[in-house]
């Protein structure tokens, strides 16, 4: 039996996910931010009213992800819970990922997604991106681990599943603690079930395919495997195509929608998200599948990510059209300064021996 | 001389480096891991590095027999 997957998989895996994102962008979402976690986990983190300064709304294409992701692992007999390595650390590291991914406006998804509808910040902030993955790979090839993770308690690998199906009752039930922007990016949104439907796919697709947006360029400086750099490209082709036919491709830097144009924090908020993803193992869309699938380090990372999201905006960190804010660009330094630390403290020479017998 | 890896509870790319700072001259490494996607991570870079790949195991406990060709 074959135990790797053939390249035409994550092709195939990348034109679904280019449809999905067109569709979705077809149907309401907001423009070059047809999927984007980061920013989907900000609109959920203001739905929940745990930031009320930026958009609100419980995403139902992430309560699709991280469910596409369980019900798949759990027919392929992956869903495994398993935790313990590092959860504080990892926790820290979502947030400090989060506040970069804001400070640019989008997490690697919608970078693609960006680059596909013309925006040129997002090729600037790109740079970056590919810089703080080297960073972390730097670490890693000096040993760098947050240490081995254990089995847990069932509970514990379906927690995280559950807590989604809550928020999807609490979202179609819309009590009036639950909030929900009337204008702005978060009161632009498809309807529930595609959105729900789109999410599930992606989850599904995501989970069987390995897809991350970070592993990708990593195994292709690490180890000369460019098997994933086709997914994204996959991605890009069609989405691109998909705003060429609609008519929202439009290529320059100004007037992109949802973006800014300084070029510098584009690059440096990107350079966090790499970086600390790369710490992390996994691009953000990563740790929504693996906390799906009953890692629950990865579904406390994505706790880290909703605690950044609401510090962003109740802070003032979190950039708009209009550009970065002084507080944001404080917070990247600080930011980044932590990452650092977690990478320094973390990486000992002899830890990628250990484990080894002859 | 077979070698062992012990990489349980790592999570990608930490098995796939492990593996690497013995690949060189070893001739059979028994390689442990928990997730299917180290398996297939690690089944990819030994393949490239002329071994052949089989796997028992399953649902959170491979063990990979890597054999040089």
């Amino acid at each position: 039996m074959k135990i790797t997957r053939g390249k035409w998989s994550v092709v195939i895996a990348g034109v679904i996910i280019g449809l999905v994102a067109a569709v979705l962008g077809h149907f309401g979402n907001p423009g070059n931010m047809q999927l984007c976690i980061a920013c989907f986990i900000r609109d959920t983190t203001g739905g929940l009213g745990l930031q009320t300064a930026g958009p609100q709304y419980i995403r139902p294409e992430l309560i699709g992800i991280v469910l596409g992701a369980f019900i798949i692992s759990f027919i392929k007999r992956e869903h495994a819970p398993k935790g313990g390595s590092s959860p504080f650390t990892r926790f820290i590291l979502g947030m400090c990922v989060m506040v970069g991914a804001l400070i640019f406006l989008g997490c690697p998804i919608r970078m693609i997604l960006r680059i596909a509808g013309g925006d040129l910040n997002a090729v600037i902030g790109l740079i970056g991106f590919v810089g703080g993955i080297l960073t972390g790979v730097l670490f890693l090839n000096k040993g760098f681990s947050l240490k081995r993770n254990y089995d847990q308690p069932k509970l514990e690998g379906v927690a995280f599943p559950v807590v989604n199906v809550l928020l999807l009752v609490l979202l179609i039930a819309a009590p009036a603690l639950i909030f929900f922007s009337e204008k702005g990016p978060g009161s632009m949104k498809a309807p529930i079930l595609i959105s729900l439907a789109a999410g599930l796919i992606v989850g599904i697709v995501a989970q069987r395919s390995r897809l991350c947006f970070v592993s990708g360029t990593r195994d292709a400086v690490m180890f000369r495997n460019y098997f994933m750099l086709l997914c994204y490209a996959a991605i890009l082709v069609v989405v691109l195509i998909a705003n060429v036919i609609s008519g929202t491709f439009k290529l320059g830097f100004a007037d992109q929608p949802i973006a800014h144009t300084e070029w510098l924090w584009n690059i440096l908020g990107l350079y966090l998200v790499g970086f600390g993803s790369t710490l992390l193992g996994g691009c953000p869309m990563r740790q929504m599948i693996l906390a799906g699938s009953g890692n629950s380090d990865s579904a406390v990372t994505v706790l880290g990510f909703v605690a950044g999201a609401a510090v962003s905006h109740n802070f003032g960190l979190a950039s708009s059209a209009a550009g970065t804010t002084p507080n944001g660009r404080i917070a990247f330094v600080i930011c980044v300064a932590v990452v650092f630390a977690i990478a320094i403290f973390n990486t000992k020479k002899s830890t990628a021996g250990q484990g080894v017998r002859a | 001389m077979k070698i062992t890896v012990d990489a349980n509870g790592l999570s990608c790319p930490e098995p796939v480096l492990k593996l690497k700072k013995v690949i060189d001259g070893a001739s059979e490494i028994e390689l442990l891991v928990d997730s299917q996607t180290c398996v297939e991570n690690c089944t990819r870079f030994a393949e490239k590095n002329g071994f052949a790949v089989t796997v028992a195991g399953g649902r959170g406990q491979f063990v990979m027999t890597l054999k040089k060709k």
